[in-house]
């Protein structure tokens, strides 16, 4: 097949228009300079979304043949593996804005603790910057986007004063909160970028809880709505769509030079020329993209002499545990929908007062799912059958409280992508290949988790539904993938500076989550963004400079 | 229990599902029976019970979209019906309702396998049907609302 070369040299050009890429695209438009966007997808129609639609009103739709969008790609269209007995599962959402459609929209600050606890404990290196580094774009990012919080502020989890007000919280998060204070642990409000007034001209939320279905109004921030249609209204971008990134090039001289990719319906073969190129498609598609970059130049794939791409991937342990609590049981149902998602969260704490612990990095608990949902998927868990059977479901139902604790899990050499070897995808590239496992530290850290969840549903007096101590989600189920392209001081064992900037090819930048050197116990898409924003500042600085 | 993993898989599939002609997979017989099932595992009360939901079309529908588990369905329901045989000389649905309720009593008591399937099926169909939902658990989400109030319960706090 003939393979379509455009002549033109794009200043910039950016793999991915998710959180990481919309931001690069938006912050350097805004300077002046011209950017390329390669989307595996297209636009997701607004018109389309199914945010409304009842659950029973779901199988008449697909009856009459209608579908929702498309978010997720689907493992047949575009494969990876795994290890036999280590399954991961990888979401990814091609198309404008890619997961941020969907995310969850937990905004959480990372703090020293998180910065530097790598220097603490000796487990492998530290991020190459400081909470006073970062913070600033912590603010500009809030500002920018909207995120609804209380004015709480600690070490694990730094305050802002840009928050727009705290949903209030719901009845059975009340309790929770309540309960949990009596054993010493302490519970804020949610942090979520999610619109509780008007904001920057956006209409706010309108409380109808179906965020994961995608927001019709643009109540949360979604990268396409928030950074792309913006910078295009500068006239500095172009987004070429279904372009499924395949390699960057490089130069005789080993810097990249452009990106090859697949046209995602024709299957027909482009290359696209560049005087930078940033990767920003999710972590491991991106670390799929680097390593099959190989080269005379760059025979380990591009960037990766010292062979620390593809290594230390690392995501979070998690589990569920459910109760009731009985000052609910047998109530009216209230609309609990709230701004979908908890209105509480409680900030890692173990590494304070003294407390002693037999692993390293924390965790903390999220409780999404608390109060009357849409499904009573906890009745599986409740035996019998018969009209007693259907008035414990009735009852139960409004009392529900969801725990999910989160852990850090250490990043470790052999948890990898690699692309050796590995079968070929449509358009005839390796697919990704991922190695995980977690170890002893996690092991000993979930049993922490399951005290501290047990506790506090204990405290609230809870009925506890039966669960299986030590159970943990499959892996990748926290969809914050990480450590793959990590920054460090070192160049020998990281891949970029704390500007997201190869150590080694210096016109190349990785500013998704694969630049974490850890993966916290915090949910990753505000300081994404942060990031993303510090490193192309200090790009298009460089660039004005003339040094790029 | 759903994570929210589970509930964007469930989004997901349900998404790709083929559009597939109204063929019923269960004949007469077997659909009597699945109806006499689910009816006994919610059963109208002073509000709609599984059949009232249209359950069975939910059990057939889920067959219909997971062609693999079709011969171990047909095979737990033959499995009831032999029991019934076995103890009452009769099909399963033309048994009396306390006769029913014994067979599967001694189901749930032994954590049959058949008897968990077409329990959660029961209860992913029934809670997510209008009747289900809205009318016995009063479910009232996915509005539009000018305001959120959360918790109004002075005794919450604390």
């Amino acid at each position: 097949m003939q393979i379509q070369k455009s002549a033109v040299v794009h200043d910039v050009i950016i793999i991915g228009s998710g959180a990481a890429g919309g931001m690069a695209a938006w912050n350097l438009t805004r300077q002046g300079v011209n950017v390329l966007v390669l989307d595996a997808g297209s636009k997701f129609r607004k018109s389309a979304f199914w945010s409304h639609v009842k659950p029973w009103e779901w199988q008449v739709r697909l009856d009459r043949g209608q579908r929702p969008p498309q978010f997720y790609v689907d493992p047949r269209e575009q494969p990876y593996t795994f290890t036999k007995d280590q399954p991961f599962d990888l979401m990814r959402v091609w198309g404008r804005g890619g997961k941020t459609n969907v995310w969850g929209r937990v905004s959480l600050r990372y703090g020293d603790v998180d910065f530097q606890g790598p220097a603490r404990d000796g487990w492998e290196i530290p991020w190459p910057m400081r909470y006073k580094d970062i913070s600033p774009y912590y603010d500009k990012v809030e500002q920018l986007i909207g995120v609804c919080g209380g004015d709480d502020d600690q070490d694990s989890l730094p305050g802002s004063r840009y928050h727009l007000p705290p949903p209030a919280p719901r009845c059975g998060e009340q309790l929770l909160r309540k309960a949990a204070r009596g054993i010493g642990i302490s519970l804020v409000a949610g942090r979520r970028a999610v619109l509780t007034k008007e904001h920057n001209g956006r209409a706010p939320c309108h409380y109808c809880g179906a965020c994961g279905k995608g927001c019709d109004i643009s109540a949360f921030f979604n990268s396409s709505d928030y950074l792309l249609e913006p910078a295009l209204r500068t006239g500095k971008l172009t987004v070429i769509d279904n372009a499924v990134a395949a390699r960057v090039l490089n130069n005789p001289e080993g810097r990249a030079s452009g990106v090859q990719y697949f046209d995602r319906a024709s299957g027909a073969e482009h290359t696209v020329r560049g005087r930078i190129v940033i990767v920003a498609a999710s972590c491991i598609d991106s670390t799929r993209i680097l390593l099959n970059s190989k080269s005379s130049q760059h025979p380990n794939g591009i960037a990766n002499s010292n062979d620390v791409i593809g290594r230390y991937l690392c995501e979070q342990v998690r589990f569920h545990m459910y109760g009731f609590v009985p000052e609910l049981a047998g109530t009216a149902a209230l609309n609990d929908d709230g701004i979908s998602g908890e209105h509480i969260y409680m900030p890692r704490y173990n590494h304070r007062d003294g407390r002693k612990r037999d692993y390293l990095r924390g965790f903390g608990m999220q409780f999404w799912g608390s109060g009357a949902q849409s499904q009573a998927q906890f009745a599986k868990s409740l035996d019998g059958f018969g009209a007693d059977f259907k008035r414990g479901v009735k009852r139960r139902y409004p009392a529900l409280v969801a725990l999910h604790p989160y852990g850090e899990v250490l990043p470790r050499r052999d948890n990898r992508v690699t692309v050796e070897g590995t079968p070929k995808d449509r358009y005839g590239v390796p697919i990704a290949k991922i190695e995980y496992k977690t170890g002893e530290n996690e092991r000993k850290m979930v049993e922490e988790m399951y005290d501290v969840a047990d506790a506090m549903l204990r405290a609230a007096k809870a009925e506890i539904l039966p669960y299986r101590r030590g159970h943990v989600d499959v892996a990748g189920s926290a969809i914050h993938e990480h450590g793959t392209c990590r920054m460090g001081e070192d160049p020998k064992r990281s891949a970029l500076n704390s500007f997201c900037q190869s150590h080694e090819v210096k016109n190349l930048f990785v500013v998704d989550g694969a630049a974490f050197p850890t993966a916290t116990e915090k949910n990753p898409t505000l300081t994404i963004l942060a990031l993303a924003w510090r490193a192309t500042d200090h790009l298009a600085a460089e660039m004005r400079a003339g040094r790029l | 229990m759903n994570s929210r993993r589970q509930l964007l898989k469930g989004v997901a599939t349900a998404t790709v599902l083929p559009i597939l002609p109204a063929a019923p997979v269960l004949d007469p017989e077997q659909s009597k029976l699945v109806a006499a099932l689910v009816d006994l595992i919610i059963p109208r009360t002073d509000t709609p019970g599984a059949v009232d939901a249209g359950v069975p079309a939910y059990v057939n529908r889920h067959l219909e979209n997971n062609p693999a588990q079709q011969p171990r369905f047909g095979a737990g329901l033959r499995a009831v019906d032999e029991q019934s045989h076995l103890q009452f000389k009769q099909p399963f649905a033309g048994l009396r309702p306390e006769q029913q309720t014994a067979i599967l009593q001694s189901m749930s008591d032994r954590k049959d396998p058949f008897f968990k399937f077409i329990k959660d099926l029961t209860i992913d169909g029934y809670y997510s049907s209008r009747e289900g939902l809205a009318q016995e658990l009063g479910w009232q989400g996915q509005s539009m609302l000018p305001e959120f109030k959360g918790c109004t319960h002075p005794e919450h706090k604390g």
